[in-house]
């Protein structure tokens, strides 16, 4: 993207100007997203993201700047702006690039650009079929897809020089059940770190009859209750709970700005006996893997608890200065116009023993939160919530009816000692994670796990 | 870098010369700075110049979209001829075209204000101490200052079409943030304050920093409430986040798509009788404030709802071609990468005449809500349903009695319209997010379901 010389005059110059270190970050990514509403392709848009990060260390104190003009000139100006904030004396050392590229896995197979429009809209068209023929109350399907090829470039000052490619795809289906002047959506976005050879073993077709099928049993469902009860949450995307309750509180920058509820708990118990959880940069094509992070660094397999113990952050650089750590592939960002900072990539909770059917008919009386919604937390307090989007009422072990519009509520250090049932039916779905650096591709993930005392806000009985 | 203007105009002649069809062509030129503080120090420091263009071509009846972030007239041409390979994949639809030219002329609004480069970096990264200071000083409970930040950013929207059209406007504003912890013993508890203006005067460090403060210690007293109905009065913050979240049921696009719960339902009551909701993209120092919409479009003021009743929708060119209307001059782009949608200007409820006193009065108990979150998730636009985690005070007799733990509130927004009982004189607009500032007063509703416990 960029030749090394340039890479070498933009970072020495940083240096000499007394940055302790200096990176750059080069990006260009092309994107196709389809839009398909009332029968007919609706919008389509194509286009290429074109940029340049740098990004300057003095101490634990950073600078970031962005730009669209990657030209020697155009980087000179940003390094001399960049530079020019902090008048200290010329840093020691000089740079020399090391042997760092690594071949890139998650590779493609049918490059997204080299296929037809008219295949990708094909798509759309079987997922609208199959989602309008599954029920007669839906009355809408709006579906995206969306291909992305982004190649990045990473060169700093400690002498890494690697080049990264990633391509992903994302097929999102929502459908909407009309009953009696009320509507209810159902959703289900599969996507993958893959080219369009994604979609030779996806069933579209399945994924667009579950989104309906969600939306029309909540259409005739009744609200949830409200209160305090014993949630059944079902395998994958159910993993939000652990996503939002845990892991944002273990990223190094929250930490690093002691605004983390696990902020002194290294080493220590914060969750129950039967919870063990990784963050995998490294599986093979998933939605939240890569080869490198956005700082360079080889992606890893992280253990964060083990039987309840927490074991490890999830660390980028400029956390591991401020907290004397160790990087743990763990940089990212949504494009050029982010510094990165430590976020997750596929964070799941490991499988146990039990069966989904043993948690329910262990259930006197709670909530079976069959599909998930999104979520947040304040990393501080450990306040989380998050949406059930297809919920149904346990009463005496058996599930007996749908229930809609619930959200769950509770705190991360709570509920990781409330989980008291772990299931062997460990899935991953994907989603999108937003935060100081962007929006970023990520994949949460568990088995079927059982809380109890989980706050409950509905609206029924 | 090559004046975006200039660009542009080179982009129409070339599309004419390669017979390409009716093209209109959006230049962005953006730049921010930001400024965190931590600890003391300036913890991050970054600033940004951006330029990226976006086409939109018609052809045939079919439209296309393309755009690039490199900025030369060699990837401009490749974008527009991209543009027309992409239209081929659409349906043929008459109401596809370019916005006829204005019939009006274009309103003259001074959006830039210098108050923001007469201010040095020294004074900017003052500001941002300034905020973690008076954090730490309200209170000795105050044990971090996780946010306190000052940022601005810059905007230079240009717009060229085939038809003619050659636009452009420069708008600027600035910010100021302040998340702040408070602990007693083990327990913490956190609050979250930013304030926007359009001139760097107006940005006040200590108020932004006090209020956040102010709300996290208070909130270390907080008890648990009863699960049950309870009268809410909403502060402007929270209302204003409940309206833009659920603004989409006023777009003509949502309601052409069937995903709008007021389809067909102009003419009607849907709102409490007191209600006016306005959209006003003419709104003198209104945030999201502007001569054009992101189609060339004229900007206009909107009546929504009058006296509970739906007057209007919100329209872009192609919405209003396709139910025989005109433009509200609510066409909008998040960013030269996305297709032209339908959103709001500046959309904001009315005030009404109570002080927050006077509404506390008005219900014998009840919950006043000052945060709410989880409104990407659960909140439905399309059923007006949501479930939100919410943070509030319970109060008597006029009187606010303690701060509660986050609980819950579940309702639907229509029902809620209908069910709005009061409006305070409070009117507070939200800082811009894309084209659009929402602005509410607080606003008492008679019951919704709140879980706590």
């Amino acid at each position: 993207m960029i030749e090394r010389n340039l890479a070498n005059t933009v970072l020495e110059y940083c240096l000499e100007r007394g940055a302790d270190f200096a990176e750059l970050f080069l990006e260009e990514k092309d994107r196709t997203t389809l839009h398909f509403a009332s029968n007919e392709v609706e919008r389509a848009v194509v286009g290429t993201d074109f940029g340049a990060g740098l990004r300057l260390f003095y101490g634990t104190n950073s600078v970031y700047t962005y730009t669209n003009d990657v030209s020697r000139d155009g980087l000179m100006t940003v390094a001399r702006s960049a530079a020019a904030l902090e008048a200290r004396a010329p840093s020691r050392g000089s740079l020399r690039w090391q042997d760092r590229q690594q071949p890139l896995l998650h590779a493609c197979r049918i490059d997204p650009s080299s296929v037809e429009l008219a295949r990708k809209a094909e798509l759309l068209r079987r997922a609208n079929e199959a989602a309008r023929s599954h029920d007669s109350l839906i009355d809408q399907v709006n579906i995206t897809y969306v291909d992305e090829d982004q190649r990045v470039l990473v060169a700093n000052s400690e002498g890494t020089f690697v080049e990264d490619r990633r391509v992903r795809t994302r097929l999102s289906i929502s459908a909407v059940a009309s009953l009696a002047g009320e509507k209810q959506v159902g959703a289900a976005s599969p996507g993958a770190c893959r080219g369009f050879e994604f979609y030779d073993d996806l069933d579209v077709e399945a994924h667009a009859r579950e989104a309906a099928e969600t939306a029309v049993r909540m259409v005739r469902a009744a609200y949830a209750p409200t209160g305090k009860m014993v949630v059944v949450l079902n395998n994958a995307f159910g993993g939000v709970i652990f996503h939002e309750a845990s892991g944002h509180g273990l990223e190094a920058y929250a930490v690093a700005r002691k605004a983390s509820i696990f902020g002194d708990r290294m080493g220590k118990a914060i969750a129950s006996k039967v919870v063990s959880a990784v963050d995998d940069g490294t599986l093979p094509h998933e939605w939240g893997s890569q080869t490198y992070d956005d700082e360079g660094n080889l992606t890893q397999r992280t253990l964060l608890i083990e039987n309840g113990i927490l074991k490890s952050w999830l660390v980028d650089k400029l956390s591991a200065r401020k907290l004397g750590l160790t990087e743990t592939g763990s940089g990212r960002r949504e494009s050029y116009r982010y510094a990165p900072v430590s976020r997750m990539r596929n964070t799941y909770i490991l499988p146990g023993e039990r069966t989904q059917e043993e948690m329910i008919a262990a259930t006197e009386y709670g909530l079976f939160a069959k599909k998930m919604g999104g979520g947040s937390v304040n990393p501080a307090t450990g306040d989380f919530n998050f949406a059930v989007q297809e919920g149904y009422l346990i009463e005496k072990g058996k599930i007996t009816r749908p229930v809609r519009g619930a959200s769950l509520i509770g705190n991360g250090a709570v509920i990781l000692r409330n989980i008291d049932m772990v299931g062997n039916d460990l899935q991953l779905a994907p989603g999108m994670c937003g935060a100081s650096s962007g929006a970023i591709p990520v994949n949460v993930g568990q088995p079927s796990i059982r809380v109890r005392d989980l706050l409950v806000g509905g609206r029924g009985e | 870098m090559t004046n975006v203007r200039t660009l542009l105009q080179e982009g129409i002649d070339e599309a004419r010369r390669l017979k390409l069809g009716d093209v209109e062509l959006v230049g962005a030129e953006q730049a921010s700075l930001s400024i965190k503080v931590f600890q003391g120090e300036v913890d991050s420091f970054s600033f940004s110049q951006t330029m990226g263009v976006g086409v939109r071509l018609f052809r045939d009846g079919r439209c296309g979209y393309a755009y690039t972030e490199e900025v030369s007239p060699e990837a401009l041409r490749k974008t527009l001829r991209r543009a027309a390979e992409v239209s081929a994949l659409l349906p043929v639809d008459p109401h596809q075209r370019l916005p006829e030219a204005p019939a009006q002329p274009y309103p003259s609004l001074t959006l830039y204000d210098d108050s923001f480069v007469a201010l040095d970096h020294e004074a900017k990264i003052a500001m941002a101490k300034q905020i973690e200071q008076a954090a730490k000083e309200y209170h000795k409970l105050v044990v971090n200052v996780p946010q306190a930040s000052y940022g601005e950013g810059m905007v230079d929207v240009a717009l060229a079409t085939s038809s003619g059209l050659d636009l452009h406007y420069r708008a600027n504003g600035g910010y100021v943030t302040a998340g702040v912890m408070a602990r007693r013993g083990k327990r913490v508890e956190s609050a979250f304050e930013v304030r926007y203006a359009k001139s760097a005067d107006r940005l006040s460090a200590r108020e932004v920093a006090r209020l956040a403060a102010e709300e996290s210690v208070r909130r270390l007293d907080a008890k648990a409430v009863k699960s049950g109905a309870y009268p809410l009065l909403f502060d402007p913050r929270t209302a204003r986040s409940l309206l833009a979240t659920f603004a989409g049921i006023f777009s003509a696009k949502r309601i052409q798509e069937g995903l709008s719960l007021l389809k067909g339902r102009l003419g009607e009551t849907i709102a409490a009788s007191g209600l006016v909701l306005r959209d006003n993209a003419l709104l003198p120092g209104g945030f999201a404030t502007r001569p054009f919409d992101a189609e060339g479009v004229p900007s206009r003021n909107t009546v929504l709802i009058k006296d509970g009743v739906l007057q209007n929708v919100l329209h872009n060119a192609y919405t209003a071609d396709k139910d025989g209307t005109q433009s509200t001059g609510n066409a909008a782009r998040p960013s030269v990468k996305s297709a032209v949608e339908v959103a709001p200007s500046n959309l904001y409820l009315e005030r009404g005449h109570q002080r927050r006193e006077q509404l506390l009065g008005q219900a014998a108990k009840g919950i006043l809500v000052v945060q709410l979150d989880g409104l990407h998730s659960g909140a439905n636009p399309v059923s007006g349903d949501f479930s939100l985690a919410a943070h509030g005070y319970y109060f008597e007799k006029g009187e606010i009695c303690y701060p509660l733990q986050q609980f819950t509130i579940a309702g639907n927004f229509l029902r809620l319209l209908r069910e709005v009982v009061a409006l305070g004189d409070d009117l507070e607009f939200g800082p811009p997010g894309g084209a659009t500032s929402v602005g509410s007063p607080s606003l008492l509703v008679s019951g919704l379901a709140v879980g706590g416990g």
